[in-house]
């Protein structure tokens, strides 16, 4: 009797435990393709980019991105500024990966919505590779989570993606 | 038996986890690159005669650009419309593993087609440092007989043309004598028809009307006028060939500032003409700007590039056109020079032609 609960103690726990770092994993991956998709729906229409988020044509990378766009993204109106507004894609100073809404590019940001969370150690980066178009960025995006099993190399999951931008260029 | 069943489940749906997000990580590899090569033009996708290749996050790319041709009408003919346009086929390869640890190599696909642009730009711009001696405005008045001016008086050119140099209106280079005035009553009466009355009696009529000769007359007349087109010159690499499989419409612009060099004798009523020419035939309306208050010649000509080639107004040349930028001025004297222009086309896509 003992021994059979023990043995189904061990298995629940077993069981509960790869749902834990499947659901966890699955989860970190939900977030990662969010952001990015993200990115690409409100990147494409960027009208002007913030002084600290030019790239260099000889290859530059940044841990943000702040750029002008539209404050509805599904509403591309390129002749017309007012509705528009500034975002920024950055580790904030919780350790979140943020999307801000600010007024301006250097003001402080007056909505904020998480993409991933702090517990997850987010890290961004975008750079500009030499040789690829001047309108088209590569994002790598990282986030830690647990382990597989015993011999995977890391708990981070590591995916990239391009953004393209329609109306400017992000290099210098 | 359960919970035997149960883990065999679990350590499954392991493999199936890792399989998963090794797949994902694949899909974001390809497409990162297929957005890549996406943002590229028409013409800066360079054809592959081997695969790029590269790895990124653990996951090997591969990179495919192929150009393709598709014909509305059937590619069989040899002068069948081909429309090209670029396919790019972006692969990643990742490890699948099995539950019993059997390693297999799998991939992911992405295809997208880029099609032919429907607008083209192409452009020349000068400046002081590509140009340092900017170029002169000609004065020529020493034009040679084209087809052009008879077709458009509904004259045929070439049968009249070995009648005009046998009397010496026109010579082998094509240039009309500084003499010529009219055309004289023999060479009228070349064209005389005879034909006999119901009395027989010869009656005498022309298969060239009067309105006609002076038609030709002035034709040749005006070869010598600074203000025809065939008069004008080329200005330096104001010229730009085009070659689009696709038909094409032209918005031609152009802009000229000038600068008066030598003032002596320049009048106030003198001009500069400035004219498009497409495979050597003037297609557009002729500018004249005045030389002594005007500096700045601003032009914009659009064109029904298909509409001129299948009238025979100008030479096809296998659907190859030279665009360019002509001046002269009406005036010998004065010398005028340009140091600033600039010549751009803008080619937008035909619509409704059927190709």
């Amino acid at each position: 009797m003992a021994s059979a609960f023990l043995t189904l103690t061990t298995i629940s726990i077993f069981f509960i435990n790869h749902t834990s770092i499947n659901e966890d994993r699955a989860h970190i991956h939900l977030m990662i393709n969010y952001a990015f998709e993200d990115m690409k729906l409100r990147c494409i229409s960027a009208r002007k980019l913030a002084d600290s988020s030019v790239f260099a044509s000889t290859g530059t990378s940044l841990p943000e991105f702040t750029f002008e766009g539209e404050k509805d993204m599904y509403a591309i109106t390129p002749e017309d500024n007012s509705d528009n507004i500034w975002y920024a894609y950055r580790i904030d100073k919780d350790n979140n990966l943020v999307l801000e809404e600010k007024p301006t590019a250097l003001d402080a940001a007056t909505k904020k919505e998480i993409l991933i969370d702090k517990k997850y150690k987010p890290a961004i980066q975008f750079e500009y590779i030499p040789g690829t178009e001047p309108n088209f960025l590569k994002v790598t995006i990282s986030a830690e989570g647990k382990k597989l099993d015993n011999k995977a190399a890391s708990d981070r999951i590591t995916k990239s993606d391009g953004i393209r931008f329609w109306f400017i260029n992000v290099v210098l | 038996m359960f919970l035997v069943s149960l883990s065999a489940l679990l350590l499954t749906g392991k493999f199936f986890q890792k399989n998963a997000e090794q797949r994902s990580i694949a899909m974001s590899v390809v497409s990162m690159k297929m957005e890549e090569y996406l943002a590229k033009s028409y013409a800066g996708l360079q054809e592959t005669t081997v695969p790029l290749t590269g790895v990124e996050n653990g996951i090997a790319w591969t990179v495919w650009v192929e150009k393709k041709e598709e014909c509305p009408n059937g590619c069989k003919v040899e002068s069948a419309t081909r429309i090209p346009y670029k396919v790019i086929t972006v692969t990643a390869s990742y490890d699948d593993l099995s539950s019993r640890g059997k390693k297999q190599k799998k991939e992911v696909r992405l295809v997208n087609m880029v099609p032919y642009p429907y607008i083209h730009i192409a452009s020349y711009v000068s400046s002081p440092e590509t140009l340092p001696v900017p170029p002169t405005v000609p004065f020529n008045n020493n034009g040679i007989v084209t087809k052009k001016p008879f077709y458009d008086v509904g004259l045929n050119y070439d049968q009249l043309l070995p009648l005009l140099m046998k009397k010496g209106y026109v010579d082998e280079s094509l240039h009309v004598p500084p003499s010529f005035n009219t055309l004289d009553d023999e060479f009228k009466s070349w064209f005389a028809v005879t034909t006999y009355d119901t009395e027989g009696i010869p009656q005498t009529s022309y298969t060239l009307t009067d309105a006609q000769f002076t038609a030709i007359e002035n034709i040749l007349k005006d070869t010598r006028n600074p203000t025809n087109p065939i008069n004008f010159q080329n200005i330096q690499n104001a010229a730009l060939t085009i070659n689009y499989p696709v038909g094409k419409h032209l918005l031609i612009v152009y802009n000229i500032s000038t600068k008066i060099n030598t003032f002596t004798n320049i009048q106030s009523n003198n001009t500069i003409l400035t004219g498009i020419f497409i495979n050597g035939v003037n297609i557009s309306v002729i500018t004249r700007t005045p030389i002594v208050l005007q500096p700045l010649i601003s032009n914009v000509v659009g064109v029904d590039l298909q509409d001129l080639a299948a009238k025979g107004i100008i030479p096809s040349n296998n659907g190859t056109y030279l665009v360019e930028l002509r001046w002269n001025k009406d005036t010998p004297s004065g010398v005028i020079t340009a140091p600033e222009y600039n010549f751009m086309i803008l080619a937008v896509e035909e619509i409704g032609t059927g190709g």
